[in-house]
């Protein structure tokens, strides 16, 4: 056996690929193995075994979709060898990896040639197969006669392929169809049954592809009715059973065959009803299988002229199905529904309903299929009821039915109107539910239509559209048609009116319409489209209004937009602004427009237009086309209005106040909800008194947004608006009143009153968030300014979304009333709990005595989760309280500090104006930790060691029992001795700052002759003479005793006690110290290059000692003495020794690091840890860069600068130390990791918070840290959820209250510079 | 009129098996597994086993529009259905022509699963990775022009089991004249 020493088996490859851990792996697997058989090709071996092995590698590879051309011909040489192993490989390869365009192809020819002479079947079989499924046109010419010799062999093996086979040779060549013709009659009496299947597949693809055909095989319908009548009597057939029916694959063929030869003609209609009548009604339609054969026979009896009780019949059948539990069978009968609604009208008009419920399935073919089928049923007698449906299913479809669905509902509506009011109000809906997905030409056709009507319709299209855009103006095609009619019907607006029975609607002030289209070009939903519509609108108001005034007004909002970016905008300004100079003309060319005239050619609004009016258009009218082309444009650059920034933290049940459904839960069930009242009002006690904290200035009265801008709970919507008090301080008032309209919308009224007498406030606004469940629609504000005594008022409006989650809600509701017990599956963790308890929720609305249980897994193997299934067990509500609390107080918490910081930073830092700075409880500790290793890493040299603190009794009873190796007791004991003796002064006391008036300098004097007992003579005489610094100030006076010091000399020999000399001593060292300078040191980092490997070494250097010279129980030096080094220095090493090494000099931190730290202070879950990293990004308040091109990693580290000093000199060396010794010389790759560096923006958050509460800071995970504690403590029940929130609330808000207080500071933290400036520093 | 293409896709979304009975370039290939694999996977249980894909919205609106009957409908290239079910842990998915019977073809791809059933015994995803040959050749014992050209349950793996002999008849013989020749 010479097998190659390259080569490896199909098996070996294919674990080998399986084995590959990455795609990349995968990739060189690949690679080499396809390199491995291109070379083994080209040796040429004799042996074909090897070449079977090289072709089965192959097509592994063509299955992983890989190129494989450089195989062809191997395969080609395959099929030519003997050995039938060789050949059945060889073809397969063929199949496989050729097809009709590959010019190698060609070489089959002659094998394929010889091969169906073959004497053994399978060979021909082999040649058959491959002909059938890859003939070219050449090898269909070259080889049609041997397949017209094998379709009458005596095999049935090789005929039923060779029909096949004549089949595509047909479809190659049509011309050589009059070869087969005869031949191929003769198949459809063959009593084989693959034979039989195979010739009616080849006679129905002859039929259709060359109609003339039809009447040749007419003659056999009684032969093709004789084999279907057998085989739907056939007793039970093994062989070709499925399921009890006899060969369905045969009958759903014939049934095809008789449907081709029967169309058209009544005559053969007249041979096959009662074989159709038979199959339709005698086939079991409980299996897929009859149904598929009940499927043909209605589509054949659809297609054919059967006698109408058949077709009743058939469309009965489909109404069965439509009505089947089945999906698959629903999506056949709404897909056959489509063919013949046009034939049978009425037939199908009988299933509309269960048609139109099916545009409610979960299933997305099912609605598809449902939605195309009714609007072909739509006509003159049923578009009311249709378009109804249809509309209300607008209102919940996906968005990506919308844009379709707007233009079928309108082209329906303009086809088949009862009347013209029907029609508008038909196209006004389309425009209210999905405004944002209507396209230009159905815009310009309704307006049109209101253009081409009787004045009173004019009237009440613009009545309908006033107030329609009074609720809502997100909805761009709604606003862009109500602002053109509103512009034109001004006048009639103003006038006023009822439409015929109508109510009469609410009178129409002018200054009504002017503060409506003005409050839109004010808002967020506009864009230039829009804004070009409402400035032609408010232009032609000018002449339909007649209060001066508002002219004026009009004038002044026209003229505001001559210096906006975008051309046509601006020209709009100008050229209507200088119009106002020509008041005859004016009144002449904004009269109101001819109604248009053609219909064919309207697709563009300004068709027909002859007045000087300006709209959008550009384009002249006479090029319709390239005009349309242009209104698409400026379609497609539309962004959908931005939704107002919300808190994602918020959960829509917890924050759906506004929705009457949430509240009335079963009191048992969800103990969660009981505290929903109040849920909003952040920090509130109650629940409507608010406390805001002070500030300073009270025009800047934006403050007031930051926790009680949404009001507790909506008032019962019977009782009217009541107004809700949210906040009165600083002489402003803002009151808050609700109402909720029938459609769901609720409406807040903010009412904003100024008490001063004198003073007007400025520069308000109101900032509201909704979680993204809820739509925010927020009004400007009537003024930002707000005289003494004056109200302004702002609108909002809260929608709740239709889509969201709702539909999972409502499904789970729905299945529930036809369910005993539901069986939880959520993940077990508290996450899981909570779900689970919010899907009882709302399965128990659907079915009150639904029974609940819940399955414990924590895996899905099959044994354990039958396990899990057997032993089921309850909620645990702790833990969903738990996970209530924490999202109540994420979402109370965040909502009220980022509405702080983005009102306070807003237009700093170089942000935009309107910049959201937000803040989340897990956000924040996230980028402390990276600030706090920026600063780490930003290097401070020399640094400054920290002399102690001037001595208190707890600091020498700390000391004491540290340095001196004494008890509290003995060392208080030896401090009153010493006192007593009078050496020292009196040793209980809490101050730690010297009085202004005490003389150090002779206290120090007095210790400055010793010379030989304690050794701190000469420092002390040093200190005098111009050494001393004056000591450090605690924080502490206790208005009582002075520090601890000495107050007299004495000699070593003096004290006999040796308690009381050590204690001695240590006061006046410790004295001394304080008296001292500061120590400094310069820590050195050298950083060489050796071969490609970098290194890195840090070390501390004590430039001058100072303090420590006193006190020697302060060390401060690093493990690592380094040798003086210049920049740039080569030097040779006297030993290389490489040791792994897991030390790196700290860098900025990497993300795995960031995750350590998030883990180990419990920050976040594993779940949301990358969310929360991702948002500090997405924020900008850091950024991920390169590891390489932070130049300041690695490079030195020191303390905090302003952190160390009130803690004492201990903390301060430990964090030192904490934060640096990176142990040697450890080589540090400069692999490509990325590591985080914090912006400008996240260090001066990070500062400010640290700065303003640096015991609490809210940059610190400590907060947090002790929320999950609590949650835990719910969690085992050890705390009540209530309470919880409460104390953390309390936490926060006394946070919340320091950063208000000292808001400048807060405003005036600077950036430090930016992080890329600290360069390598080497001392020399 | 026929299935077009058969693809065997693991849930994971790793093709077992391709056959093509249309002509196509690698890369529509490729193209088309990728799409028609998102399509498949994004499927839950329930669900109708029928997916629409390609060249959908056009048609309706023209349906709309000029009414036309059944059989004059145009049919762009691109538009196929996809039926498709799965069993264990494998997607058989069957791109077919619009008009085809839906129900039709779920049965063909189950005879297709029966027939490999009972040829590896038991059969399973391993089966049809390691000894993918076997799985083409059942599907060409099966299905010829992408039509299907045999509905005897027991002919098409009598077929397979004899080619299979005449294999190992080979490899028999191969073996006694390296045996007589030393």
């Amino acid at each position: 056996m010479a097998f190659n020493f390259s080569q490896s088996s199909l098996k070996q490859f294919i674990r080998a690929v399986r084995a590959s851990k990455t795609i990349a792996d995968e990739r060189a697997v690949i690679q080499k193995e396809s390199a491995a058989i291109r070379a083994s090709f080209r040796e040429e071996s004799a042996d074909s075994s090897i070449r079977r092995n090289n072709v089965a590698k192959l097509l592994y590879l063509f299955t992983l979709g890989e190129r494989t051309h450089f195989g062809q011909i191997e395969c080609l040489k395959l099929l030519a060898s003997p050995r039938f192993a060789d050949k059945r490989l060889g073809y397969l390869g063929t199949m496989l990896l050729l097809d009709e365009n590959q010019e190698v192809l060609t070489l089959v020819t002659n094998s394929l040639k010889n091969d169906l002479n073959h004497s053994n079947q399978y060979v021909v079989g082999l040649a058959l197969c491959t002909l059938g499924n890859i003939a070219s046109t050449e090898m269909a010419r070259d080889l049609f006669q041997e397949i017209e010799s094998l379709l009458s062999t005596a095999n049935p093996y090789i005929r039923k392929k060779a029909a096949l086979c004549a089949m595509r040779i047909i479809r190659k060549v049509p011309d050589l169809q009059e070869h087969f013709i005869e031949k191929t009659k003769l198949l459809l009496q063959d009593r084989n049954h693959g034979v039989l299947l195979c010739g009616l597949t080849l006679i129905i693809d002859l039929c259709i592809h060359d109609p003339d055909l039809v009447d040749d095989f007419k003659q056999y319908t009684p032969i093709l009715v004789k084999q279907l009548k057998a085989l739907t009597t056939a007793g039970y057939a093994p062989e070709h059973d499925v399921t009890g029916i006899t060969d369905p694959f045969l009958q759903v063929k014939i049934l095809q065959l008789l449907r081709v030869l029967g169309r058209g003609d009544s005559g053969v209609g007249e041979q096959i009803n009662d074989i159709l009548a038979q199959v339709a009604t005698n086939t079991d339609s409980s299996k897929n299988v009859g149904n598929s054969i009940l499927y043909e026979a209605v589509l054949t009896i659809l297609d054919i002229e059967a006698d109408s009780g058949l077709r009743v019949l058939g469309i009965n059948i489909l109404g069965k199905f439509l009505s089947n539990k089945d999906n698959n069978i629903r999506y056949v009968a709404l897909n056959t529904l489509i063919k013949v609604v046009n034939l049978e009208p009425n037939a199908v008009q009988r299933h509309r309903n269960t048609i139109l419920d099916c545009l409610r399935d979960p299933d997305i073919s099912i609605r598809r299929r449902a939605l195309d089928l009714s609007f072909t049923l739509i006509n003159d007698s049923n578009i009311r009821v249709l378009v109804r449906e249809l509309l209300a299913f607008l209102e919940v479809a996906n968005n990506e039915f919308k844009p379709a669905m707007t233009t079928q509902i309108c082209i329906a509506a303009e086809k088949f109107a009862p009347n013209k009011r029907w029609h508008i109000d038909t196209v006004l809906r389309v425009l209210k539910l999905a405004g944002n997905f209507v396209k230009e030409q159905i815009l310009s056709s309704f307006i049109r239509l209101i253009a081409t009507s009787t004045v009173d319709l004019q009237t009440y299209s613009a009545q309908k559209l006033y107030s329609a855009l009074r609720t809502d103006i997100t909805q761009e095609a709604l606003t862009l048609a109500g602002a053109w009619v509103i512009g034109e019907y001004g006048d009639l607006l103003l006038k006023g009116g009822a439409y015929e029975e109508d109510e009469t609607v609410q009178e129409v002030k002018e200054s009504d319409i002017v503060d409506l289209l003005t409050s839109i070009l004010d808002s967020a939903y506009v864009n230039n489209v829009i804004h070009e519509y409402i400035m032609t609108s408010l232009m032609k108001l000018t002449t339909r209004i007649s209060d001066p005034s508002q002219v004026e007004r009009v004038r002044r909002v026209l003229t505001a937009s001559s210096d906006s970016l975008d051309v046509e905008i601006q020209q709009r300004s100008v050229e209507y602004g200088n119009l106002f100079g020509h008041d005859g003309v004016r009144r002449g060319v904004l009269e109101k427009m001819p109604p248009p005239e053609a219909r064919a050619e309207d697709r563009v609004l300004t068709d027909g237009a002859p007045s000087g009016k300006k709209t959008k258009i550009k384009t002249p009218a006479p090029k319709p086309k390239s005009g349309a082309d242009d209104l698409l444009d400026l379609l497609n650059d539309e962004t959908p209005a931005n939704p107002p920034p919300s808190q994602a933290n918020g959960h829509a049940d917890i924050l759906d106040l506004f929705s009457p459904t949430t509240s009335p839960q079963p009191p048992q069930s969800q103990p969660a909800a009981s505290s929903v009242s109040n849920i909003m009002e952040l920090f509130g006690p109650g629940s409507s008194n608010i406390s805001i904290p002070t500030h300073s200035a009270p025009t800047s009265s934006s403050l007031l947004g930051d926790l009680g801008s949404t009001p507790s709970q909506a008032p019962a919507p019977s009782s009217g608006p009541t107004a809700h008090p949210a906040y009165n301080k600083n002489n402003l008032v803002l009151t808050l009143s609700l109402q909720r309209n029938s459609e769901g919308i609720v409406a807040i009224l903010a009412r904003f009153q100024n008490l001063s007498l004198t003073d007007s406030m400025h520069g308000i606004s109101l900032q509201a968030a909704v979680p993204k469940s809820q739509k925010l629609q927020l009004m400007p504000i009537s003024s930002t300014e707000l005289p003494a005594q004056e109200e302004a008022t702002q609108q909002m409006r809260v929608q709740g979304s239709q889509k969201s989650k709702q539909s999972i809600a409502d499904n789970i509701q729905r299945e529930a009333r036809s369910a005993k017990i539901l069986f939880i599956w959520t993940d077990c963790d508290r996450e899981g709990e909570y779900i689970g308890t919010e899907v009882r929720s709302f399965a128990r609305r659907g079915n009150a005595s639904i029974e609940i249980r819940r399955a414990q897994f924590s895996n899905i193997e099959r044994t354990h989760v039958i396990r899990a299934a057997n032993n089921p067990k309850d909620l645990d509500e702790r833990q969903a309280l738990a996970v209530a609390a924490r999202m109540e107080l994420d979402l109370r918490i965040g909502a009220a500090l980022t509405r702080f910081q983005s009102l306070k930073l807003q237009g700093r830092y170089g942000l935009p104006p309107d910049a959201l700075i937000s803040y989340g409880s897990c956000q924040f500790p996230t980028l402390g930790f990276v600030v706090d290793r920026y600063m780490r890493v930003k290097n401070f040299v020399p640094e400054t060691f920290c002399k102690p603190l001037p001595l208190t009794t707890v600091e020498l009873q700390k000391q004491g029992s540290r340095f001196l190796g004494m008890n509290s007791q003995r060392v208080m004991k030896a401090a009153e001795g010493l006192y007593t003796s009078g050496f020292i002064s009196y040793p209980r006391t809490e101050t730690d700052q010297y009085d202004h008036n005490i003389d150090l300098q002779a206290l120090i004097g007095k210790q400055k002759d010793d010379t030989a007992g304690w050794g701190w003579g000469t420092y002390a005489g040093n200190l005098l003479n111009g050494e001393f610094e004056q000591p450090r100030r605690g924080k502490h006076n206790d208005k009582a005793h002075p520090p601890i010091h000495p107050v007299a000399y004495a000699a070593a020999s003096a004290l006999h006690d040796g308690d009381q000399r050590k204690v001695y001593e240590f006061v006046v060292r410790h004295f001394l110290a304080c008296c001292s300078k500061d120590a400094l040191g310069e820590t050195t980092t050298v950083s060489l290059d050796y071969g490609n490997e970098g290194f890195h070494a840090s070390g501390l250097t004590v430039i001058e000692r100072n303090y420590l010279e006193v006190y020697p129980w302060d060390r401060w030096e690093s493990s690592q003495m380094l040798p003086q080094y210049r920049e740039g220095e080569r030097f040779v090493p006297g030993e290389v020794t490489m040791n792994d090494g897991k030390t790196t000099a700290p860098g900025f931190l990497t993300e795995p690091e960031l995750i350590a730290l998030m883990d180990a202070n419990g920050i976040g879950t594993d779940a949301t840890m990358a969310e929360h990293i991702e948002k500090i990004q997405v924020r900008e308040y850091v950024f991920s860069v390169a590891k390489n091109s932070s130049t300041g990693a690695g490079a030195g580290r020191g303390t905090g600068r302003g952190r160390g000093r009130g803690r004492g000199a201990r903390a301060a060396s430990g964090s030192t130390r904490g934060g640096g010794s990176a142990g040697g010389s450890s080589g540090s790759s400069s692999g490509g990791n990325r590591v985080f560096v914090p912006s400008n923006l996240g260090v001066a958050l990070v500062e400010a918070y640290d700065l303003i509460a640096s015991d609490m800071s809210l940059s610190k995970p400590f907060l947090r840290k002790e929320m999950e504690v609590n949650m835990k403590k719910i969690c085992n029940g050890e705390l009540p959820k209530e309470h919880v929130v409460h104390q953390s609330l309390d936490q926060y808000r006394e946070v919340y209250a320091k950063v208000s207080q000292r808001l400048e500071m807060f405003r005036q933290v600077r950036a430090p510079a930016s992080p890329t400036q600290k360069q390598l520093l080497l001392v020399d | 009129m026929a299935i077009r293409y058969i693809i065997l896709l693991s849930r994971q979304g790793k093709v077992r098996l391709s056959k093509w009975f249309t002509t196509l370039s690698l890369k529509e290939k490729n193209k088309i597994i990728k799409e028609v694999s998102q399509l498949v996977l994004s499927r839950r249980t329930r669900m109708c086993n029928f997916l629409e894909y390609k060249g959908r919205v056009f048609q309706v609106i023209q349906l709309l529009i000029v009414p036309r009957a059944l059989t004059q409908i145009p049919l762009r290239p691109a538009d196929t259905r996809v039926v498709y079910r799965r069993y264990a842990s494998l997607f058989f998915i069957a791109g077919t022509d619009q008009n085809d019977n839906e129900l039709i073809t779920l049965e063909i791809v189950h005879r297709y699963v029966e027939q490999m059933d009972k040829y590896y015994g038991n059969v399973c995803e391993l089966d049809i990775i390691f000894n993918f040959q076997k799985a083409y050749f059942i599907l060409d014992e099966l299905l010829l022009a992408g039509e299907l050209q045999e509905s005897s349950k027991k002919n098409v793996l009598r077929c397979i089991s004899q080619q299979d002999s005449l294999e190992d008849m080979e490899v028999e013989e191969d073996t006694i004249t390296k045996l007589m020749g030393g």
